[in-house]
């Protein structure tokens, strides 16, 4: 899309952002599982920074003389992270006639167009931070992009083959992944499970959250012994992938969630206490400049995905699709 | 109050729709699910669970967790938005409630 040359636009934005970001949110949360579940901070520049931070390793070793001297350890600085934001935006027009018409019906219809996008919006930005999308500064023909969740994560990992091609980063994810190939794609098992389950576990993270998309949610289901619950079910079997499963143990407890719009190749293990949704402009709607015999409006919100810190969180990723 | 169909979600089997209030300016977006699948399948594990049939250790299992409920995506939304869904104890106080005996996959009291 083309900035307009020598537009001379009478943007009217209404005065309800707070709120409308708030109404937007709140639509079809079922859909937009991430979204719904990691916090939101507010971010002030289109590039923001955070830190991450690390303790050393347990030492067993750790014994000193009696009235012996000190000698300073070394201290490592904490790793300043940074990702950029990312301006979506959801178009709509209504048509001079239907503008003049009906007057309560224009406002239902705006109000309805208005749920319509949001609810659109805010399904491009779930697909967009569960995807594997690496960040882009963006410059006047090139649009800026976040990086989105997968691509942070480099530390507790299943892939299919192996490290290698892996995203590789210091302070922002800018390189792509490869994806393996063809006979490194596996079906997603317990044992695949278990292992970032495992990795997340001993990185320090908790599993709280197992994200998948529906033929996976699916295969999770056909996990040993889940499968015996699910022989009664017959043909509602499908139906059941629209419900979390719940599993509880003395160290937390787990939900099984269904995402349509994250990639199918992946599983993600997230602790949403770890990942934040910044927002430098929260969803609101204006009137565009008129051109025509019509009104032009749009919804647009900016935003980037945090993830505070990617050993908190783990992936399986080169998973059948099918 | 009018009533406009919104959406339907074929892999959950959402319905949602818009109800505009009579000003026009506002909305309620109202959201409907067909959980007898779920809760005909709840049971069915739920009473083959009492029966002995299926042992603890036996499956029903994720990582030495135990599957314990299964809840319908719109209430699981509700769950999250009311912070219940991330406070163990009200998550547990919520499974033990008669009320919603219907979602657990398995008795005892949590």
């Amino acid at each position: 899309m083309a900035i307009a040359t020598n537009a001379f636009s009478t943007y009217a934005a209404k005065g309800i952002r707070e709120d409308l970001s708030n109404t937007i949110f709140n639509i079809s949360p079922v859909e937009t599982p991430m979204l719904s579940n990691i916090g939101k901070r507010p971010v002030k520049a289109v590039q923001f920074d955070w830190q991450t931070d690390s303790l050393a390793a347990a030492s067993t070793t750790n014994a000193i003389l009696e009235g012996g001297d000190s000698t300073a350890d070394v201290t490592n600085p904490t790793t300043r992270v940074a990702n950029v934001t990312q301006i979506s935006e959801k178009p709509w027009t209504i048509t001079g006639t239907l503008e003049a018409v009906d007057k309560a019906g224009r406002k239902s219809e705006m109000a309805y167009q208005m749920a319509k996008k949001g609810k659109e919006l805010k399904r491009d930005m779930e697909a967009t931070i569960t995807s594997s999308q690496v960040a882009v500064t963006g410059g006047s023909t090139t649009a800026r992009k976040t990086a989105a969740f997968d691509s942070w994560l480099v530390t507790n990992t299943d892939n299919g083959n192996g490290a290698t091609g892996d995203y590789a980063y210091t302070a922002t994810p800018i390189t792509a992944r490869t994806v393996a190939t063809a006979g490194n794609i596996r079906a997603f098992s317990e044992n695949i499970l278990k292992n970032i389950i495992k990795k997340q576990w001993t990185s320090g993270g908790q599993t709280k959250l197992l994200m998948v998309g529906p033929v996976n949610k699916q295969r999770t289901s056909g996990f040993t012994g889940i499968a015996e619950i699910r022989k009664d079910a017959g043909k509602g079997q499908a139906t059941i992938v629209g419900a979390a499963d719940i599993y509880v143990s003395d160290f937390g407890d787990v939900e099984v969630v269904p995402n349509r719009f994250m990639p199918e190749d992946r599983a993600y293990l997230m602790d949403p206490d770890y990942a934040k949704l910044g927002v430098l402009r929260p969803f609101f709607t204006e009137e565009l400049a008129k051109s025509g015999d019509a009104s032009k409006y749009h919804i647009l919100t900016e935003y980037g995905l945090q993830v505070d810190n990617e050993a908190a969180h783990a992936v399986a990723r080169d998973l059948q699709t099918t | 109050m009018s009533r406009r169909f919104f959406d339907y979600d074929p892999f959950t089997g959402i319905t949602e729709w818009f109800h505009a209030t009579d000003d026009g300016e506002g909305f309620t977006l109202e959201a409907t699910q067909d959980i007898t699948a779920i809760v005909d399948a709840n049971k069915a594990a739920f009473n083959e669970f009492s029966s002995g049939r299926d042992s603890f250790g036996d499956g029903a299992t994720l990582n030495g967790k135990s599957h314990v409920a299964r809840i319908p995506a719109v209430i699981h939304a509700k769950l999250t938005r009311e912070g219940i869904i991330r406070d163990p104890v009200a998550l547990k106080r919520w499974l033990n409630d008669p009320d919603n005996a219907v979602f657990r996959t398995r008795p005892g009291v949590l």
